[in-house]
C-alpha cells in the first residue's frame, strides 16, 4: 500500500484527494526564518528554500506515517511537493539520488513528484551574516563526548580551519543564537529551522532525523565554501547499531558512512559540486578517542559534555541539577568510554549513580524525587543488551560474511586500504567487547547489570 | 514472570505465540520449536517477495554470464521497493556478485544468511522484552527461546524456499507424517 503525502505551500488550503495525507507548509511543518537566516553566509536560492521544506517534509511524513507491526517495517511514502523549479527537482539524478539516500537511512520505498509552486516563499534577510575569510568545515554538534573530542582534534590537526557547528538545541552550550563559545573561542553555529506538528502519537521510529541534519550540514557547507562536513561519530555509534539490528527494523543507519555517501551524491546533483563528508573516527570507540585526546592533551573541558539523551524532567532531585540519566545508551557508552580511557567522573554526574548496586532500586541516587518507573528499566535493560549484543559479535568469525559487508558498505578508500589487512569492522567490534567486559568486571558479579548478562 | 508477557511484546502474532510457548513450562519442550519454525516461516513469507526470489533464480540458472552486473537496475528496484528482507537477499547477493559468479548454492548461502540474521534479531527483541518484565522464570524462558532457534536449520529452510520458487506459504501447509500403521483403536 502507498501512502501519499502532498505537501501544502503556505498560505494554500491544499486540496489533498482522497486518501492523502496533507502536509501545510507553515503549519504541520514551520520553517523559522530567523534561524534559517542564519544559513546565509550568501544569497539562499529559491532551491535551497525548497531543499529546507523538502526536509521538513520528509520528516513530517516519517513522522505521520505509522509503522505497524503485523504489516512488517517497510512502508510506501510517495511525496508530492510544491517547488519553484519542478523541472530541476524532477531530473533523474536529483530524484533517484535523493531516493536511494532515504531508502537505506530508513528501509521504506520513497518517490518524489514535484509539482509547480504558485504561492511566493517568505522573504529572508539575506547574506546577513558573512563569514568573513578562512577555512572551514561544517560539523554536527550535539555537545557529547564524540563532539567535543572530534572538534579538539580537529582544532590540532587543521589549525587554520574554522568549524561551523550545527547544533540542535542550546542545552549545555555556551554562546549566542549564533555563536558557540568554547575554551574562550568563538565558533559560528547553525541550528534546525524546521519543526514538526505530526500528531499526538506520531511514529517514534524517526530515521529520517538524520536526513534532517545531513540536508543541513550540506546546506550550510555550500553556503560556506565549506572543504567537508565532519561526522564526529566514533565507531560504535556508527556502525554498531546497523551490526545489530532489533526485531523486524532495518538495520539502523543514522550516522552510517554509507549513508554519508548517498548524501553526498545528493548533494553533488543538487548543487552540481561535490560536498565531501568525512567519518575521521570510524575505527576508533569512544573509549580510543578519549585516549586519543588525553595523548595529546586536549581533555580539558571533557567533563561539560552530555551524552544524555533523556529529558531534564525525568531527573528530579533535591539538588535542583541538571542531570545525566546514567542508565540509556547514550549514557551507558560514555561511563564504560571514560573508565576504559581512564577518566574519572564523579557519580554524582548521574541519577542512576551507583551501577554496581545489585537492585535497580539502590542505583538511583539518594535525593532522587522519584522512583524508578517501568520505563526506566525498559530503557536500562535495552542499553546493556544493545552492549553486550555488539560485544557478542566479536565471537563470530572474522571472515564471517556480516564483516565483509560492513567494510563493503563503508566503501571508502580507508575501507579499501583496511580490506587489504585486518578488516577494521572485525578490530572494532573486537576493541569494543575488551572494552565493555573490562567495564562490567569492574562493577562486580553481582552488579545489576551484570545480572541482566547472566539472564541471555 | 506475568503469564501474559507475549501479549505486550513489540512483535507480530506468530513471535508473539512462540514467546508464550517459551515462557510456559509446559510447552517449552515441544510446542516452543515448532512455533518458532512456524514464526519464521511466517516472516519469511510476509516479507521475501516469489517474484524477486524466482528473479534471482533465474539469474541463476541463465546460460548468460554476468547477468547480476547488467541490468541492475531491475535487481536494484526490486530491492528497494522490497521488504527488509528483500532489501538485504539483494545487497548480499550483489556483494557476491562482485566476487564471482552467484550459482543456486550461493542464492541458498545468501538466504540463509539472510533468513538466520532475522532470526537473530527477533530473538534479540523477545529477549529485551523478558528482561523488562523480569522476575521468576525469566531466565528460563530466555534460554527456551535461545535454545528453540537454535533447532530450526536454516540451511534447510532456505532451501525449502528456493525449491518452493519463493512460495513460503506452502511451508506453513507441512503435516505431521502419520503413520499408516497407526492403531485407531487405541491401546497396544
Amino acid at each position: 500500500m502507498i501512502t501519499r503525502v502532498r505537501a501544502a505551500s503556505p498560505g494554500k488550503s491544499g486540496n489533498a484527494k482522497a486518501g492523502e495525507l496533507l502536509c501545510r507548509l507553515g503549519h504541520d511543518v514551520k520553517i523559522d526564518a530567523a534561524t534559517l537566516e542564519l544559513f546565509c553566509f550568501k544569497q539562499l536560492s529559491e532551491k535551497e528554500e525548497d531543499l529546507v521544506s523538502l526536509a521538513g517534509v520528509v520528516a513530517f511524513a516519517d513522522r505521520s506515517v505509522r509503522r505497524l507491526v503485523a504489516r512488517g517495517w517497510r512502508r510506501n511514502l510517495h511525496i508530492v511537493m510544491p517547488v519553484k523549479h519542478p523541472e530541476f527537482w524532477n531530473g533523474y539524478a536529483l530524484r533517484t539520488s535523493l531516493a536511494d539516500a532515504l531508502h537505506f537511512l530508513t528501509g521504506d520505498a520513497w518517490t518524489f513528484e514535484f509539482v509547480k509552486k504558485t504561492a511566493r516563499s517568505g522573504k529572508l534577510k539575506q547574506a546577513e551574516f558573512a563569514l568573513g575569510k578562512g577555512k572551514f568545515v561544517v560539523m554536527p554538534f550535539s555537545n557529547g563526548l564524540d563532539s567535543f573530542s572530534q572538534s579538539r582534534l580537529l582544532s590540532k590537526e587543521n589549525p587554520g580551519v574554522s568549524a561551523i557547528r550545527l547544533t540542535a538545541w542550546n542545552r549545555g552550550l555556551a554562546g549566542g543564537r549564533d555563536w558557540v563559545t568554547e575554551n574562550g573561542i568563538r565558533y559560528r553555529r547553525v541550528s534546525v529551522p524546521v519543526s514538526l506538528a505530526a500528531g499526538s502519537h506520531p511514529e517514534q521510529t524517526f530515521r529520517t532525523r538524520s536526513f534532517m541534519f545531513s540536508t543541513l550540514a550540506g546546506l550550510a557547507a555550500a553556503m560556506a565554501d565549506a572543504d567537508f562536513i565532519v561526522i564526529p561519530e566514533a565507531g560504535q555509534g556508527s556502525l554498531g547499531p546497523s551490526l545489530v539490528p532489533v526485531g523486524q527494523e532495518s538495520p539502523h543507519r543514522g550516522s552510517h558512512p554509507k549513508f554519508s555517501r548517498l548524501m553526498s551524491e545528493f548533494f553533488r546533483a543538487f548543487w552540481g559540486k561535490p560536498i565531501e563528508i568525512r567519518h575521521p573516527q570510524l575505527w576508533r570507540t569512544k573509549g580510543e578517542v578519549l585516549s586519543l585526546l588525553r595523548t595529546n592533551g586536549l581533555e580539558q573541558g571533557w567533563d561539560n559534555t552530555s551524552s544524555c539523551s533523556r529529558d531534564q524532567r525525568v531527573t528530579p532531585t533535591a539538588r535542583h541539577k541538571r542531570l545525566q540519566c546514567g542508565l540509556c545508551s547514550g549514557c551507558l557508552l560514555r561511563r564504560m568510554s571514560l573508565f576504559s580511557a581512564g577518566f574519572t567522573e564523579p557519580t554524582s554526574t548521574y541519577y542512576f549513580e551507583d551501577l554496581s548496586a545489585s537492585i535497580l532500586e539502590k542505583v538511583l541516587c539518594s535525593d532522587a524525587g522519584r522512583s524508578v518507573s517501568d520505563n526506566d528499566r525498559d530503557i536500562a535493560v535495552h542499553a546493556v543488551l544493545a552492549m553486550e549484543e555488539l560485544a557478542s559479535q566479536a565471537d563470530l568469525p572474522s571472515d564471517d560474511s556480516k564483516f565483509l559487508r560492513a567494510l563493503a558498505d563503508v566503501g571508502s578508500e580507508s575501507g579499501k586500504q583496511h580490506a587489504r589487512t585486518e578488516n577494521p569492522v572485525v578490530r572494532l567490534v573486537h576493541a569494543h567487547r575488551k572494552e565493555w567486559r573490562a567495564y562490567v568486571k569492574d562493577l562486580g558479579a553481582g552488579s545489576w547489570i551484570n545480572q541482566q548478562i547472566g539472564q541471555v | 514472570m506475568r503469564d501474559d508477557i507475549h501479549k505486550s511484546a513489540p512483535v507480530n502474532r506468530a513471535w508473539k505465540s512462540f514467546l508464550r510457548h517459551c515462557a510456559r513450562e509446559a510447552d517449552r519442550q515441544e510446542r516452543a520449536a515448532a512455533s518458532a519454525r512456524a514464526a519464521l516461516v511466517s516472516d519469511c513469507a510476509r516479507e521475501l517477495s516469489p517474484a524477486l526470489i524466482k528473479d534471482l533464480k533465474d539469474r541463476c540458472t541463465s546460460p548468460k554470464t554476468d547477468l547480476f552486473r547488467e541490468n541492475l537496475d531491475g535487481l536494484r528496484a526490486a530491492g528497494q521497493s522490497g521488504s527488509v528482507m528483500d532489501q538485504q537477499l539483494v545487497e548480499r547477493v550483489q556483494l557476491r556478485a562482485q566476487k564471482g559468479k552467484v550459482d543456486l548454492n550461493v542464492l541458498g548461502e545468501e538466504l540463509a544468511g539472510v533468513i538466520g540474521e532475522r532470526k537473530d534479531s527477533q530473538k534479540r527483541a523477545i529477549r529485551g522484552h523478558v528482561l523488562k518484565a523480569g522476575g521468576k522464570g525469566a531466565s528460563e524462558c530466555n534460554q527456551a527461546v535461545g535454545n528453540s532457534l537454535n533447532q530450526i536449520s536454516v540451511p534447510d529452510l532456505a532451501r525449502d524456499i528456493l525449491e518452493n520458487d519463493g512460495r513460503v506459504s506452502r511451508l506453513h501447509r507441512q503435516k505431521r507424517g502419520v503413520s499408516l500403521d497407526e492403531d485407531l483403536r487405541g491401546g497396544g
